[in-house]
């Protein structure tokens, strides 16, 4: 069996804390283990499952694989591993599941996610390590916003954008969040107020940014052939593609635009869809200028043209839906992991925020020093 | 008793005490590095070489800190950021002097270095507009 062969891949099960409760209990401290649990016990329920029939797990930013493996009382996995917490690991923590489903080595892996990010008090920036971290830091340099904002300011020079382009993209995602419960920030704003946020890294402000939350966020993934015998409808991982991007610098030079094609090239091939049969999109957004470089480079528009593309009425029904549950600015900041579990409640008819009619493809894509997109399907 | 040899980071900072940006240029394949490194990360050689860079660069481009994030009062906000490329080819997070207007992508600008030594007892290369050369 083929990695590249199409529909193999179901997705049976995702689980998402409600990132609103959490964020309202401001004095409450979480644990990642407990956070990455309840997302669990919730994805198995979905699925329909017993504990027992899991035989993979991955965790993610949890500091120990070994510890959640212990707390979920999954001892004996035929595959255990832990990534990191950076962002781009949810597309690469599902295309590795994938990969370890295909070759035989697990048949029902979970992937599990937890981030106390909020009650741990993580600040994202600082003197942190990094490859230039420390000579950074002694300019005052630091924090993932201003790497987004240097990348932007660039952009907006080169390509002579009006200040106030990113604000449809901020709106969008909370217009979306407003009609999900689980959202943290569900109050929609005008570009005014948008204009008017405080700037954290000028130029870009406050409603530009992820949020700062507590959740947690698991799916579980088997067979195709598995998946069938649950009855239901069967959410597929079509295919998949990734490419590394990296330098000692996450601004990249072309906002990752050439990688970001060879990845579309890839995953088009893969899938048989490209941009034109897209009618959702979930797109990692740790901040707003992100959506803009993912759309270009993954052919929804030019490069250059992504403010253009975006300074849309995102209401239409012939928009491009985009971050359908509210993104990272307003559902939450999940890290890329409850946008793939949005790319599969729309494909199932139950997305926590703003459900499309008839969709039956979305896409994920992230772009950052390892771009990944998927291409989601529903089957009949 | 001999000395340790210094690290690549120190060497860096021991230049710029003198006054001088030097990076690591190889010799097996004419690659300049930052930050600096054990080996070439063009052609894998540690045929490496300090030699100075002519000084010259241009605005990769900048931001304004409004955050506060770090403890030393000369890092108070809001402050800029100038992220240069250097006309040998490697990029580097600095700052300019001047703070009179913004800087503009792709502008021209020559390497100056503080006369002082800033909380890590680091004289720190930064850069100027060219036209306040002339
Ligand atoms: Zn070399």
């Amino acid at each position: 069996m083929s990695i590249h062969e199409r529909d193999q891949i179901a997705i049976i099960g995702v689980g998402t804390t409600s990132f609103r409760q959490l964020f309202e209990k401001k004095d409450a401290t979480h644990s990642a283990y407990d956070l990455a649990a309840d997302a669990f016990a919730l994805a198995l329920a979905d699925a329909g499952i017993e504990k027992d029939e899991i035989d993979g797990l991955f965790s993610a930013r949890v500091p120990s694989y070994i510890r959640m493996a212990d707390v979920l009382g999954i001892q004996r996995p035929k595959v255990l591993n832990g990534f990191d917490g950076a962002g781009r690991m949810s597309g690469v923590s599902l295309q590795l599941a994938a990969a370890a489903i295909q070759s035989g080595l697990a048949t029902t892996i979970a992937l599990v996610y937890g981030n106390n990010g909020r009650s741990a008090g993580a600040k994202y920036g600082g003197e942190t390590p990094s490859p230039t971290g420390l000579y950074d830091a002694s300019y005052g340099m630091t924090s993932p916003g201003a790497s987004l904002a240097l990348m932007w300011q660039r952009y907006t020079e080169t390509y002579g954008v009006p200040d106030g382009a990113l604000a449809p993209l901020a709106m969008n995602n909370r217009c979306n969040a407003s009609l999900n419960p689980d959202a943290v920030f569900r109050e929609p704003f005008d570009k005014q107020t948008y204009l008017d946020a405080s700037y954290i890294a000028e130029p870009l402000r406050l409603l530009d940014y992820c949020l700062i939350n507590d959740g947690g966020v698991a799916l579980i993934v088997t067979t195709v052939e598995r998946a069938r015998k649950l009855g239901g409808p069967v959410v597929v991982l079509s295919a998949t593609a990734g490419r590394g991007d990296v330098t000692n610098f996450y601004a990249s030079d072309d906002y990752w635009l050439e990688s970001s094609r060879a990845v579309a090239a890839d995953l088009r091939e893969k899938s048989g869809v490209g941009p034109d049969q897209i009618k959702c999109v979930q797109i990692y957004d740790n901040f707003t200028p992100t959506i803009l470089f993912s759309l270009e480079g993954f052919g929804f528009c030019e490069p250059g043209e992504g403010w253009r593309f975006v300074d849309q009425d995102f209401e239409s029904p012939d928009a491009l839906a985009i971050n359908t549950s509210g993104g990272h600015t307003s559902e939450g900041y999940m890290q890329g992991w409850a946008l793939h579990a949005e790319a599969v409640r729309q494909l199932r008819g139950d997305s926590a925020g703003k459900q499309l009619k008839d969709v039956d493809v979305v896409q994920y894509i992230c772009a950052s020093p390892i771009i990944t997109s998927h291409i989601f399907r529903r089957l009949e | 008793m001999t000395s340790e040899p210094l690290t690549p980071d120190e060497t860096y900072w021991d230049y710029c005490s003198r006054g001088e940006l030097r990076l690591q240029h190889c010799a097996g394949c004419g690659s300049w590095l930052f930050p600096p490194g054990l080996r070439c990360n063009t052609c894998l050689s540690r045929d490496l070489h300090w030699e100075p860079v002519s000084g010259r660069a241009v605005v990769w481009s900048w931001l304004r800190m409004h955050r506060k994030y770090f403890t030393d009062p000369a890092l108070t906000p809001p402050y800029l950021v100038t992220m240069v490329q250097l006309a040998e080819g490697p990029r580097m997070i600095s700052s300019i002097q001047t703070t009179e207007r913004d800087p503009r992508v792709g502008e021209t600008l020559h390497l100056v270095f503080d006369d002082v030594e800033d909380a890590n007892g680091h004289r720190l290369p930064r850069f100027a507009y060219a036209e306040a050369n002339r």
